[in-house]
């Protein structure tokens, strides 16, 4: 399951930006990062988007990113997807 | 080599497979890496080699790197074919109002006017000797409010008129003859509208939920509804050639109608495309189609009911637009401009590409040289046909090593014309060593750089460093680093439950997942 989440920008920014992505999967809306703030308190650079989250099927947080690294990301998927 | 972030959506593809297009914002240079920290999923290793080719390692023999030569820039490096010649900023223009992300492109050869549309409004521009001048800007009012603008695409209808369109809010025509002062002629305040293409007295216009709608525009300012064709997916753009239309239909490919009964549109066939269709260009008996990650897919017409493939040209990062003219075709990929030459329908060569500032969303090809809508700027770019030269592109420009891992691969890739030549190979920590399974990328072709790493438990914090006869970027860096969180939850610790809606309201909880993986994307449209 992939969820993206809007928590800098105003709903309709958000609805405006996910429809012109032509995005398919679920995008959530974090007010006032109500949520995020749960997850990430200090980060070594806050302002560094996207931020990701990859969480194991049994709940664990397997990977956090502190900058924008696809290609680790899609190795962890895709050794997820395996197992 | 500056260091770019990918769009921030592009890795979701992989995920959910939504073969769609991608995008993200620029994000500042990341800096220094955070603390150490391990990671470790179960005991599946962790590839590293995403931009290699299907050739498995063991099939490599590997030269070592400190043979090469130093990491320096060769002395006689080729010239550039592809430079930048013109450049507005418009975000700074004294024309800008809130945010500028112009997303489309196009030249009104009639007038000489160059019209570029995104957020921000309908902006024309003049190209001289003197550089490219912002004119002039038209926005739509919309429910008696100022969206000042908000286009997603343009369609140029000739004669200074330019029709734009905003799938949230419809479409409309704007006089722009006097290319200073644009005005709203006509406005179909009808959501969902998409691309447009022109054909005589008629405007066809894409709807995103699978339509196609047929105008009368034979008098502009009274756009008169004649037919539509429903059954389309997602579409995003269209051509039209006599009584035929492509349409871009992104999951589902090209779509060709049969416009014999104008108002009346027919399917006449469906051809799957490599990725994505984004956009098309016909060109004579032939059309190209931006296919997203897969590049530019070109088809032969020579049966205009069903495009034949014909080959496809790899842009590593996802083509969003496409734009011919004579033997060059162009794409804009997010991260710059790319052109290949196609004078051989079934072997297109390569050519160069250009990273930009910003993000490259959209071109049009006129002569030797292509207009781009580069967010919040437009620029043009001319290339040299005389010329030919390598272009290096390294596929990452950072590995953070986990731990336990021993080597990891990046690829060279060879977006360029002529064969490209590994000079200089360094690496700035002892405890790696780098090789390399060619000294000579051809054009086109993708070599590959081999790090094996002997993991002290040190952080890592070096460079690789690449030296080619790339005459763009002869000298191209690397990023060794510690795979690091520097988030307050740990890798290994449970994750905090949540409840959040979604955008129509549907409640979405973390626990309900137990038992799969779920990939959390925190972004921002900026």
């Amino acid at each position: 399951m992939v969820w993206g989440v809007g928590s800098q920008d105003s709903y309709e920014d958000i609805v405006a930006f996910r429809d012109r992505m032509g995005v398919t999967f679920p995008v959530l809306y974090d007010e006032g990062a109500r949520v995020q703030r749960q997850y990430e308190q200090v980060r070594a650079r806050a302002s560094v988007y996207p931020q990701d989250w990859l969480i194991g099927p049994d709940g664990t947080v397997l990977y956090v990113n502190n900058e924008y690294d696809a290609e680790a990301m899609i190795a962890l998927i895709e050794a997820l997807l395996a197992e | 080599m500056r260091r770019r972030w990918l769009p921030a959506l592009a890795i979701l593809a992989v995920a959910c497979d939504d073969g769609g297009g991608t995008q993200g914002d620029p994000v500042p240079d990341a800096g220094s890496p955070a603390p150490d920290a391990a990671l470790a999923v179960g005991d599946s290793a962790v590839a590293h080699d995403l931009g290699a080719g299907p050739e498995p390692d063991a099939a490599r023999e590997w030269i070592a790197g400190e043979g090469v030569g130093p990491c320096e820039a060769p002395a006689d490096l080729p010239p550039d074919p592809l430079a930048r010649t013109a450049l507005a900023r418009i975000s700074r223009s004294r024309l800008a109002e809130g945010p500028i992300h112009m997303l489309d492109i196009e030249v009104d050869l009639e007038v000489g006017v160059i019209y570029t549309a995104g957020t921000g409004g309908l902006f024309t521009l003049r190209h001289t000797a003197g550089g490219l001048e912002v004119l002039g800007v038209g926005r739509a009012e919309v429910n008696g409010r100022d969206r000042a603008g908000d286009f997603d695409k343009l369609e140029a209808l000739g004669a200074g008129l330019v029709a734009v369109s905003h799938r949230e809010t419809g479409w409309w025509i704007f006089d722009a003859g006097e290319p200073r002062d644009p005005v709203e002629i006509a406005a179909v305040p009808e959501p969902g509208a998409s691309g447009m293409a022109r054909n005589g007295d008629l405007l066809y216009v894409l709807h995103h939920e699978g339509r196609l709608l047929v105008y009368d525009i034979g008098e502009p300012a009274r756009p008169r509804a004649l037919g539509q064709l429903e059954g389309l997916g997602n579409p995003w753009d269209l051509a039209v050639a006599g009584d035929r239309a492509y349409v871009a239909d992104n999951a589902l490919g090209v779509v060709v109608l049969d416009l014999s009964a104008p108002e009346a549109p027919v399917v006449v066939s469906t051809i799957e495309t490599l990725g994505g269709a984004q956009d098309l260009m016909l060109d004579g008996d032939r059309l190209y189609v931006a296919v997203g990650a897969e590049g530019i897919e070109l088809f032969s017409l020579t049966d205009p009911d069903v495009p034949t493939p014909a080959s496809s040209i790899d842009y590593g990062a996802a083509v969003v637009s496409v734009s011919a003219a004579g033997d060059l075709v162009w794409g804009a990929n997010h991260e710059g401009v790319v052109v290949a030459d196609v004078s051989e329908l079934e072997a297109p060569v390569p050519l160069a590409a250009e990273r930009t500032e910003v993000w490259a969303m959209h071109v049009y090809a006129h002569r030797d040289g292509v207009y781009l809508a580069d967010w919040t700027q437009a620029g043009h770019f001319a290339y040299d046909t005389a010329l030919r030269a390598p272009e290096a592109e390294l596929t990452r420009d950072s590995v953070p090593f986990v731990s336990g891992l021993g080597e990891a691969t990046v690829g060279i890739a060879n977006r360029g014309g002529a064969a490209l030549e590994i000079t200089g190979l360094s690496v700035d920590d002892p405890r790696f060593s780098v090789s390399l399974d060619r000294l000579e990328v051809a054009s086109g072709r993708v070599g590959h750089l081999r790090l094996d790493f002997v993991d002290d438990g040190r952080p890592v914090d070096a460079e690789l460093c690449v030296a080619t006869n790339d005459p763009d970027q002869p000298l191209q860096r690397v990023a060794l680093t510690s795979s690091s969180t520097g988030s307050d939850i740990a890798v290994g610790e449970p994750a905090p439950d949540f409840v959040l809606p979604d955008l129509e309201g549907r409640n979405h909880r973390l626990s309900e997942q137990l038992g799969h993986p779920v990939v959390l994307v925190y972004f921002a449209t900026w």
